[in-house]
């Protein structure tokens, strides 16, 4: 019986390993590649001389071992209305704070009122039959008065604080933890997200990594 | 996994499928399964929506507070508060820092509510009683119209009507009057704790009608008979910080405080007079036949001192001795203690200045002799209460008499608190209908026949006068709740619908307004629209007001005969009186139903979620009684089952229990299970205009059921380990000889154990004044309400499982006699040698670079080492995970995480308000200012005992203040865990 367990321990402590090994030389890989935006950034000091907790290491969230995929990279949920950030932003040019004006004045990056989408598009009523089907949801929704329910997809957990206006004030770019957010027809999260993404990134900044600057 | 709504708002509207935090717990239920079978326990989603607004403001930014200035309806002191609220809802109350009255502090029960505005057994929808098929009563939901369409019709009915209601001031005791006139309605004013008898007493001794202006601050001595003024009495926030200040002096106030039982007040006095109840009269009687003889008040003219010396020739010493029990040393230390003051204050009030009229007239005619008035005593200066016993008697007659067409009630609880006798209950039931205007049920509105809600005075407008030059404003900080309506628009409505409407030009907000505008025009001010707008931001319109009233003192009759006990039919032996007293969790019985106050620990017994009976422990064995016993308190009018709380500060044959309100009102105020003390008391039909508290002799036995007693405190005695110490003052106000702290004296620096930390920038470090500390607790509430601290009930707290962060520990020392009572606030100290941190075996409770202990939850594995290894006790474990029953989760504070269970908490020193300050000071480009940075506690303590600061600036307050030589840390001496917290010794008499 204790022989049973005892292999069963291995088994797992090499399927572990095997894991972590893997994604390093895939991680390592994508690197290399160069894609279209950063990547989670370098994978150094995750451990945090020990201190780190287990389910920080980026395996597990990469392979949706734990944790609802929600929260890991990739979630690019349905939205109620098709809005498409290729349009608005890489083809018409808009700035991100143009809709997102709240950003660098809070900590929080609101999703634009309803109001400010019919500042436009009580005129422009789109060109394909497409756009105006969905320019037609927006119109809708304003005529009866309704907040559009738009799916969130960066959900962060509740002992989490995170003050979008003090990392645009210092200069962090939205695409940093975005991503190309230009060229997404449906937005998508892109980073992980994880106390080691963030912590990486503080380092590399030399911010301030104290657990206090980010748990509440 | 149990699917719950979440509580975390974060952004604009959102509402979560399930629970939001992936649950630690079950994460390690996996870990210990294996990594791999563990897959499907975590597969709980944390989807979320964002509702975005319809339309924007710059005023509406996610994540950003919006303030509101308004006025808290709690009590009469009028104070103005500031409400925080985060998108769309009220998150929490402070103290309007521009407001006179209480300039930027709030009390326990002013800060609590905000859980009478989310209260989850609030009435929600106008009702309309019913019976079931078996003859039962319930209430059931109609439309508004078809409730005001009913009290419309009663108002065009023939016959009596009546509205009964609480103290209103300003545009809505307008509009009422208004309504009643024009509808011919009789209208009566009933509160319990208006303190009306102040008000006649003033106008028998000074001629004018109103309660004084006391100025604490200008007092050199107190003496006080009975009257808490740092708990309900008057205007407790402002008195308390005036007090306060006058003991910061260089030669601090001497303050004496006669009473049967230890109240709050009592316990910050130098010297505490236990007296027999009743006793009073004879005291302040020979205190004035003392003050004639060592000639004072020689320029009071003739007529008056005749009269004076008419009572002073009837005192006598050693009456005074034998009827109070106090010692004639004592009493002639008090009152050479008078004789010798510059300035002094004499007051009475609460439960003894009910019992009899002529003590009051009594200590009106010491200040009058002591030169007092017009210095520390200001007649009519304050508010002019309107509430009277002898009208609202009649009232009761006449519902008896004759069935009442329209009866209206609103903001007040006669059934609970009139005397039985008065049989006010019957004729409530006998009247045609019964509207109540009431946001909550009491024990009146559940006899109403229609309920039709009123707001809160959080959603309301509305303004209030506490004192000539101050106007103050209310207005709402959120929309309702419910489906209820402003009272002020309930009477325009059910006006308009009856014809004769009171109001024309809109709501009862465009009445308020147009008051206002009105007041500015008078004011001949050019721009009232402006005036307007500049009131509403502020919070009102203050000025100081000129002039004072004359004293034309004439109209007091000295009474010859004395007021005695009733003992009504029934009771032949172990006569003991009943002292009943409001205190600061429950003020007349009104605030039963909010978890904060039933959980916050009764500042003297430390007694929590329910109310009890204090007897001596002579008296308690005479009567085979022991502490935890349950009691039946009877007479000849009802009986109430309580617990025993023995105790050696309370008058022999006295039982002193606290006025509560019963489990009418809700679920908490069910859980706390209190008896209604008022159905024992038998004053009625006096021609009194209060209701006379102690006046009644009642039967005690020991009951047959039980009731639990729970109490958060253990030891009554610091055991001689120094945490709360005194430095005591002699006579001539030179130092005397420190009670505790002088054999421990200044200890060698120890070697240290661990790496000194040196914090770059901040260095967070706190002070707490004991001298200034009067153990009032609003600063435990005020910490409840930040934090998101868990409620835990009755049956946990008796655990020793409460949850709360900041505790005020209460200490005896002294004899029996004479105690000398002390408050600590206690709370994480935060020390820079922390016993916590290293054994913690996850590193979740760590050092912050700013001085901080930090715990972070998500970290937290629940070992409790550190619970175990702290030396002051502060950690708290949440041994389950509470829940905030709909709408209370609406004030949860979203910068704040809620924690679930298995994890540790504990002060944080609000390092969210620590980073909001950073935050605002990196946008300016500056560091931290002195005084930026104030905890929840600090903020809202009526007598500024706590300062908040950087330990590393030495300009800074709490620098200052933590070199001064009161300054000591707690056990520190012996410990060594170097506490960022310095407490400030407590400062004495010897007397």
């Amino acid at each position: 019986m204790t022989k049973i367990i005892k292999y069963f321990i291995f088994t797992i402590c090499l399927v572990l390993t095997f894991l972590v090994v893997f994604q390093r030389i895939q991680l390592r890989a994508e690197n290399k590649q160069g894609s279209n935006y950063p990547l989670s950034g370098k994978r150094a000091g995750v451990w945090n001389d020990g201190q780190a907790a287990l389910w920080d290491l980026n395996i597990l969230d990469h392979y949706r071992l734990f944790g609802s995929p929600e929260r890991a990279r990739g979630y690019k949920p349905e939205q109620p209305i098709n809005f498409s950030h290729v349009t608005h932003v890489q083809e018409k040019g808009i700035e991100c704070q143009f809709c997102h004006w709240n950003v660098a004045k809070s900590p929080y990056a609101a999703i634009p009122e309803v109001q400010t989408c019919m500042g436009c598009h009580s005129i422009i009523a789109g060109t394909s039959e497409e756009q105006k089907k969905e320019i037609n949801k927006l119109k809708d929704y304003s005529s009866k008065g309704e907040p559009i329910p738009w799916e969130k997809v960066h959900v962060m957990p509740d002992y989490v604080r995170f003050n979008h206006k003090r990392h645009v004030k210092a200069g962090v770019a939205c695409q940093s933890c975005h991503g190309q957010i230009p060229e997404m027809e449906t937005v998508e999260r892109v980073s992980s997200m994880k106390m080691g993404w963030c912590i990486d990134c503080h380092r590399e900044q030399a911010s301030s990594i104290d657990c206090y600057v980010c748990h509440k | 996994m149990k699917k719950k709504k979440s509580l975390n708002i974060i952004g604009n509207t959102q509402e979560n499928t399930s629970e939001d935090l992936v649950s630690r717990r079950s994460f390690l239920k996996v870990l210990g399964a294996g990594t791999a079978l563990g897959l499907s326990a975590c597969a709980d989603s944390t989807k979320q929506k964002i509702f975005p607004d319809l339309e924007g403001n710059s005023a509406k930014n996610p994540g950003v507070a919006v303030w509101y200035n308004s006025t808290c309806r709690e009590c009469e002191a009028g104070c103005g508060i500031s409400v925080r609220t985060r998108e769309g809802r009220a998150v929490k109350i402070e103290g309007n820092a521009n407001h006179p009255v209480n300039k930027g502090s709030l009390c326990a029960t002013g800060q609590a509510a905000l859980q009478g505005l989310y209260d989850p057994d609030r009435i929600r929808e106008p009702l309309q009683k019913e019976l079931n098929k078996k003859g039962q009563p319930f209430f059931k939901a109609i439309s508004w119209d078809k409730a005001l369409a009913q009290v419309s019709s009663a108002l065009k009915g023939k016959g009596a009507n009546y509205i009964i209601r609480g103290e209103e001031t300003g545009s809505l005791e307008k509009i009422f009057d208004q309504f009643s006139s024009k509808f011919n309605i009789t209208q009566n004013v009933w509160d319990i704790t208006s303190e009306s008898e102040l008000a006649e007493s003033s106008k028998r001794v000074f001629g004018t009608y109103g309660i004084p202006h006391y100025k604490f601050g200008k007092a050199e001595v107190i003496l006080s008979f009975g009257a808490n003024f740092l708990e309900t009495w008057v205007s407790p926030v402002e008195f308390a910080r005036e007090f306060a200040e006058a003991k910061r002096k260089e030669h601090p106030v001497k303050f004496f405080h006669v009473e049967p039982r230890l109240s709050m007040t009592g316990s910050n006095a130098d010297l505490w007079l236990k007296s027999k109840p009743g006793s009073e009269v004879e005291i302040a009687k020979y205190l004035i036949a003392e003050l004639v003889k060592s000639k004072k008040g020689q320029n009071l003219g003739s007529d008056l001192m005749s009269k004076i010396s008419s009572i002073a020739s009837s005192a006598d010493l050693s009456k005074a001795v034998s009827t109070s029990g106090i010692s004639q040393e004592k009493l002639t230390s008090v009152i050479d203690s008078l004789v010798k003051s510059k300035s002094s204050l004499v007051i009475a009030g609460g439960t003894a200045g009910s019992f009899s009229n002529d003590l009051l007239d009594y200590v009106n005619i010491i200040n009058l002799l002591l030169g007092n008035v017009g210095k520390t005593v200001l007649p009519g200066l304050l508010r002019k209460p309107k509430s009277n016993l002898s009208e609202i008697l009649k009232t009761s007659k006449e519902l008896n008499a004759k069935a009442a067409n329209l009866l209206i009630t609103y903001n007040c609880d006669p059934v609970l608190n009139l005397p039985v006798e008065a049989g006010f209950e019957y004729g409530v039931k006998k009247s045609k209908l019964h509207v109540s205007f009431s946001s909550h049920f009491n024990e009146t509105t559940r006899l109403a026949d229609i309920i039709l809600p009123a707001n809160t005075s959080l959603e309301s407008w509305g303004d209030a006068n506490p004192r000539p030059g101050v106007k103050s404003l209310m207005q709402p900080v959120m929309q309702a709740v419910f489906n209820t309506k402003e009272v002020g628009d309930i009477l325009i409505d059910s006006s308009k619908k009856a014809g004769q409407s009171i109001f024309e030009n809109g709501s009862f907000q465009d009445y308020v307004k147009a008051e206002w505008l009105d007041y500015g025009k008078r004011l001949s001010r050019t721009n009232i629209e402006k005036f307007w707008k500049e009131s509403l931001e502020k919070g009102g319109y203050f000025t100081n007001p000129k002039g004072q009233a004359k004293i034309e003192s004439s109209g007091f009759k000295p009474k010859s005969k004395n007021k005695k006990f009733i003992s009504p039919k029934g009771i032949e032996k172990d006569k003991i009186v009943l002292y009943p007293y409001t205190s600061i969790r429950d003020f007349s019985g009104k605030y039963a139903n909010r978890p904060w106050l039933q959980e916050l620990p009764d500042p003297v017994t430390k007694i929590v979620w329910s109310s009890w009976a204090e007897i001596h422990p002579k008296t308690a064995n005479r009567l085979g009684l022991s502490k935890g016993d349950t009691v039946s308190v009877s007479n000849f009018y009802g009986e109430v089952q309580l617990p025993v709380y023995t105790t050696n500060y309370v008058s022999e044959n006295t039982i002193a229990v606290p006025v509560s309100g019963t489990g009418e009102q809700g679920r908490y105020a069910n859980q706390a299970g209190n008896g209604n003390i008022f159905s024992l008391l038998a004053s009625a039909y006096s021609s009194e205009k209060s209701l006379r508290l102690l006046s009644t002799e009642v039967n005690v036995k020991r009951s047959r059921i039980s009731r639990k007693l729970v109490q958060t405190q253990g030891s009554d005695s610091q055991l001689g380990r120094g945490l709360a110490e005194t430095e005591l003052i002699s006579e001539d106000h030179s130092k005397g000889h420190d009670d505790h702290s002088s054999h421990h004296g200044k200890h060698h620096e120890p070697e240290q154990m661990y790496k000194q930390r040196t914090p770059a920038i901040y260095d967070w470090g706190m002070n707490i004044d004991l001298a200034s500390c009067t153990g009032c607790s609003a600063c435990v509430v005020a910490c409840y309400a930040e934090n998101n601290i868990s409620v835990v009930g009755k049956e946990v707290c008796d655990q020793g499982r409460e949850m709360s962060w900041l505790r005020i520990e209460r200490y005896y020392d002294g004899d029996e006699e004479d105690p000398k009572t002390s408050h600590l606030p206690m709370m994480c100290q935060h020390c820079d040698n922390a016993p916590c941190e290293p054994v913690c075996p996850v590193y979740a409770t760590y050092h912050t670079e700013e001085g901080l202990n930090a715990m972070v939850y998500n970290r937290c594995v629940g070992t409790r080492y550190c619970g175990n290894n702290c030396s002051y006790k502060v950690r708290r474990f949440n041994w389950f995970e509470f829940d905030w029953p709909e709408p209370l989760n609406l004030q949860i504070n979203p910068d704040v995480t809620k924690r679930v269970a298995g994890v540790m908490e504990k002060c944080t020193f609000c390092i969210q308000r620590i980073n909001e300050a950073k935050d605002t000071a990196k946008d300016e480009g500056r560091l931290v200012r002195d005084g930026e940075v104030q905890p929840a506690c600090a903020q809202t303590c009526p007598t500024k005992a706590i300062t908040f600061g950087n330990r590393k600036d030495p300009d800074s307050n709490v620098s200052k203040l933590g070199a001064a030589d009161r300054a000591y840390k707690v056990l520190d001496h012996h410990l060594n865990t170097q506490p960022s917290v310095t407490y400030l010794k407590d400062r004495r008499y010897k007397v």
